[in-house]
């Protein structure tokens, strides 16, 4: 008896713990700022993949209650106040003055297949009906992936994830559904709640965790934020790296005000609104700005982008000053507040992770997915003048700007930037100065890093620069013209 | 080179082709020279193209090394000790095929199926073979397979199955490892966090259960980090948490 209670009472705050720390993947993603790039073939080549904010962005809502206990128990959470707190999580974003983006309710859920209008999203079949078919061969016009709507449904009890295999500890996930190839415009996409994280049961040997309503619904804005197309950011890593040393994480509250919502690693610190913390820190805030910009002039209750924001923007070199460096980590702090107004860029954030090859193709000249083994990623753009590109929208202001390595835990599902995994940052940088940012311009900002290993050959750097990452092998005209001036 | 380069295509499967490619390049870059007196350029700049093209394949190779994407699901974290209890099967083993197949009663489900010769039976009755189907949900898991390749070496902790025979790792990306060897030669295991929090407050956990640990896993549990963990420990950690009672 006495071992149990102990081992309940180390339960109980193992829980807390982990409570403490929600981690949050999603998918690859080219932040920070937008979640995915238009490649070649896909969208616009280094484009974010965006929703088109001429008009409102329309989502449906399931009819049944958010949150349910099991086995048929009372509903805990009803389909109006569900659907209330959906709406608040859309109007997080849309009340950025300086984003140009707003949301409509468009009701319950459309009728698909022998799924009902305005119906309640119960079992794995109902899910997947409105959903749709995720190879897009034989989309339901009216489903998700067939573009004819964007879903927010409620897994009351959580059965429908119990359904599809995923383990308990799954709170909720976002996904994109359809956009244009052509314009790079999302089309939908969709979330799904997991409802027992709100049951008032807290049993986690049953499987059943329970979370608090701000958690529950910042863990939400931040998948809305994927919804709307933003990728993640990574500022003050260090409390991070000190909860992984120490157990506990410690943050005070600048550390939370500048950590962004869309921070892979939600729950760090205490919900930013149970803190009195606006829900959108400076990154994020700015970063749907950039995307969505208000232009001039400006809508009534808006304000212009340019009125309120510049940027600094330039390239990450390696020490040799001319080969640009992927996947480092930007931040620009602001010299009266660092730990709070902070914005923060990876480096070629819009160029691919994965260029692939076309020289192994069956025939190299006319590459297609059937006759070569790696074309790399769809997304990202392939623009050798991106690699190592950055661009950070920030307020008017004075700012340091630091480099620092992407976290090597965020990989996968919580992958910050181009690379996937990250990498080392290659050498380090110290601030030459502080920067100034007017708003309406863009400082440029070159950044060339210490102590980087060479990239080539000390004596030809410069002749593996971008026009020779063609094709050059079989280049023959130009090297016989190289080597006669050689 | 063109038959060459058609042939390596035609090879079956992928790591060899990849080995081909590489072989393919290194052989062309120690051809250099005889290259260079055959077509008259300077071998310096058929050596430098080479070693750049040599580059660029390696990059490719890697880069076309399977993403830790899984399923774009937000999770609590769980510690080892977590992840091993609510389990159902723990194997280490190498992958050998995966493969897209639409699920045989849910109507618009996707499913990756993916075998894998075992190695070694932590957890569970999982034999010489053992396959799972997992749900796909997002497009871009369906291009990558959920991050499968045939010839990766994984130690999978699977959550149980459902009524509809799905899976998933337990903790999503937590449950998930892959096996490398360091420069040593060790085998070492890390999951898709990295192992962040991945030994976070089990120290207490495994002493209110009175379970006794060797010293050197005990020093891996109390200095917690982020990064490989020592294959050999982390499954005879796993071993020892399987072993309780409330683990079977």
């Amino acid at each position: 008896m006495r071992e149990q209670a102990n081992n309940g009472a180390l339960r109980k705050k193992g829980v807390a713990i982990l409570l403490s720390l929600l981690l949050l993947p999603t998918e690859m993603v080219y932040a920070g700022g937008p979640l995915t790039v238009g490649g070649p073939s896909e969208g616009v080549s280094g484009v974010p993949l965006l929703w088109d904010n001429t008009k409102p962005i329309a989502y449906r809502v399931d009819g049944g209650p958010l949150s349910q206990q099991p086995n048929g128990g009372p509903v805990i959470i009803d389909n109006p106040t569900g659907v209330a707190r959906v709406n608040k999580l859309f109007a997080y974003w849309s009340a950025v003055p300086t984003a140009n983006l707003s949301f409509t309710n468009a009701g319950g859920l459309l009728a698909v297949g022998s799924f009902p209008a305005n119906g309640d999203v119960k079992t794995v079949s109902d899910f997947l009906a409105v959903a749709g078919d995720v190879t897009g061969q034989t989309p339901d016009p009216n489903s998700c992936h067939g573009g004819g709507q964007s879903p927010i449904m409620f897994d009351a009890d959580g059965s429908i994830f119990d359904g599809l295999g995923l383990p308990p500890e799954v709170i909720g996930f976002a996904f994109q559904c359809a956009f244009n190839p052509t314009t790079g415009k999302i089309i939908s996409a969709g979330a799904i709640l997991n409802g027992r994280f709100q049951d008032g049961i807290n049993n986690p040997n049953a499987g059943n965790f329970e979370l608090t309503a701000a958690e529950f619904d910042q863990a939400f804005a931040h998948e809305f934020g994927h919804f709307i197309g933003l990728g993640h950011s990574q500022i003050n890593v260090d409390v991070l790296l000190n909860a992984i040393k120490t157990g506990i994480p410690t943050c005070s509250t600048d550390d939370n005000a500048g950590i962004p919502l869309m921070f892979p690693v939600l729950g760090l610190c205490t919900a930013r609104t149970t803190a009195g913390l606006p829900i959108l820190a400076v990154d994020d805030a700015a970063w749907i700005s950039k995307l969505y910009p208000v232009a001039s002039p400006p809508p009534g209750g808006k304000t212009s982008f340019n009125l309120a924001y510049g940027s600094i923007s330039g390239t990450v070199f390696f020490s040799d000053g001319v080969t640009p460096a992927q996947g480092v980590n930007v931040i620009a702090r602001n010299t009266d507040s660092p730990r709070r107004n902070v914005a923060s860029a990876v480096s070629g954030f819009l160029f691919t992770g994965n260029p692939g090859q076309t020289v192994t193709c069956l025939n190299p000249a006319a590459p297609t997915r059937q006759t070569c083994s790696n074309l790399g990623d769809p997304f990202g753009s392939r623009d050798l003048a991106l690699i190592g590109h950055f661009e950070i929208p920030l307020p008017p202001g004075t700012y340091t700007i630091s480099i620092e390595s992407v976290f090597s835990g965020f990989a996968g599902g919580s992958s910050v930037g181009p690379l996937d995994p990250p990498i080392p940052a290659p050498g380090t940088y110290s601030a030459a100065g502080n920067v100034s940012v007017t708003a309406g311009a863009t400082t440029t900002f070159n950044i060339t890093l210490q102590g980087t290993q060479p990239r080539f050959d000390a004596f030809e750097s410069a002749s593996l620069l971008a026009p020779y990452l063609r094709a050059i092998w079989f280049r023959r005209a130009q090297m016989i013209t190289e080597r006669q001036t050689t | 080179m063109n038959w060459l380069r058609g042939w390596i295509m035609r090879l079956p499967k992928s790591s060899l082709r990849r080995s081909a490619v590489l072989l393919f390049s290194i052989l062309t870059f120690r051809l250099g020279r005889a290259a260079a007196q055959t077509t008259n350029i300077p071998a310096r700049i058929i050596r430098s193209r080479a070693l750049a093209i040599l580059t660029l394949y390696i990059c490719a190779l890697l880069s076309a090394l399977p993403l830790s994407a899984q399923s774009n699901a937000i999770t609590l974290p769980r510690n080892l000790g977590e992840l091993v209890l609510e389990s159902e099967t723990v194997v280490q083993g190498w992958v050998t095929s995966v493969t897209v197949e639409p699920h045989t009663q849910l109507r618009n489900l996707v499913t990756v199926v993916v075998a894998i010769r075992v190695e070694d039976t932590l957890k569970g009755s999982a034999t010489n073979s053992y396959t799972f189907r997992q749900a796909v949900i997002d497009r871009k898991d369906l291009r990558e397979k959920l991050g499968y390749r045939t010839g990766q070496h994984l130690l999978m902790i699977l959550y149980k199955t459902s009524q509809f025979g799905l899976t998933s790792p337990a903790g999503m990306e937590q449950g998930r490892f892959r096996i490398e060897s360091a420069s040593s030669g060790k085998l070492m295991a890390t999951n898709g966090f990295g192992n962040a929090g991945l030994f976070r407050g089990l120290d207490s956990q495994l002493k209110a259960r009175s379970l006794q640990l060797e010293p050197e896993i005990q020093a891996m549990i109390l200095n917690p980090g982020v990064g490989p963990a020592s294959l050999d420990q982390l499954k005879s950690l796993i071993r020892t948490i399987a072993a309780t009672k409330s683990a079977k």
